[in-house]
């Protein structure tokens, strides 16, 4: 994402690697707990507008005549390093923000797409989009208390996923199980990479 | 300006919009005014990273100690 500086003669150490995470689902279904969970920040969680996703690969020009339909968004960081730093950006899976997914899924790693198996439709439209863009993905399913269990064999077939795809369970409360779903999707990245399939961007 | 002191250091845009706790569309808006009048400098991203398997793993490798 683009990065600001008041003094182009300062600071001359490198512009941090910024390696982007979506986290996607369902209304409800714990994308801002999760985000929460693992993030060093003030989990935040900001009304913003439409036009903002742009904003993490766009330049600045233009913005000033986007529309600004209000949505909810989360935001959360994880410094790896001074020089490696991981955001994970939270975005609604109702297909009435479908527009705001181009924007935010370009140059990102991957998804974290949430499921709840009570209401395991909602993620559907998270699927095919990430399916149909070709960006690795895992499906996390958030084990509320009171949802029933479900043998993972039946619901990947239930969501129709293909074996590439990891799918695993969580509580998006546990900072260690949402760590543990970053884990697996980077993971899930690096074999796909080293079996030769390349990140591209989203478009 | 409260923008302008967080933007000694280099910060990205989303970490400004989080710290002032405003929008980040108004963010933008304000670092283009900001950039206009040569105040700031607007850097892209480096992008190699995706496919690059040693900072991927570094990544997994970072997260796992979280």
């Amino acid at each position: 994402m683009p990065y600001a500086d008041s003094d182009p003669t300062g600071d001359r150490s490198p512009i941090p690697v910024a390696i982007k995470i979506l986290v996607a689902g369902g209304f409800g279904v714990g994308k801002t707990t999760l985000v929460s969970a693992v993030s060093e920040v003030r989990p935040l969680r900001t009304e913003e507008e439409m036009s903002e996703p742009s904003s993490l690969v766009d330049q600045l020009e233009g913005v000033e005549r986007k529309t600004t339909t209000t949505v909810a968004m989360d935001f959360g960081r994880i410094s790896i390093s001074d020089d490696l730093v991981v955001y994970l950006f939270g975005t609604p899976g109702q297909k009435r923000f479908w527009f705001m997914w181009d924007e935010l899924a370009y140059g990102a790693l991957g998804a974290v797409v949430m499921a709840d198996t009570r209401r395991l439709a909602d993620c559907f439209p998270s699927i095919d989009y990430f399916e149909r863009n070709g960006m690795p993905f895992v499906v996390a399913v958030n084990c509320f208390d009171d949802a029933r269990r479900y043998p993972s064999e039946t619901m990947r077939s239930a969501l129709n996923l293909t074996d590439d795809v990891p799918l695993l369970l969580c509580d998006a409360r546990q900072r260690s199980s949402s760590r543990d779903v970053l884990v697996a999707l980077v993971e899930h990245a690096v074999a796909r990479l080293s079996s030769g399939q390349h990140v591209t961007p989203a478009r | 300006m409260r923008l302008l002191r967080y933007c000694r250091s280099r910060a990205s845009v989303a970490d400004l919009a989080a710290d002032l706790d405003l929008p980040l569309g108004v963010v933008r808006i304000l670092l283009a005014d900001l950039r206009e009048r040569g105040l700031v400098t607007i850097y892209q991203p480096v992008a190699s990273g995706l496919n690059d398997v040693r900072i991927l793993k570094e990544v997994a490798d970072a997260l796992r100690r979280l």
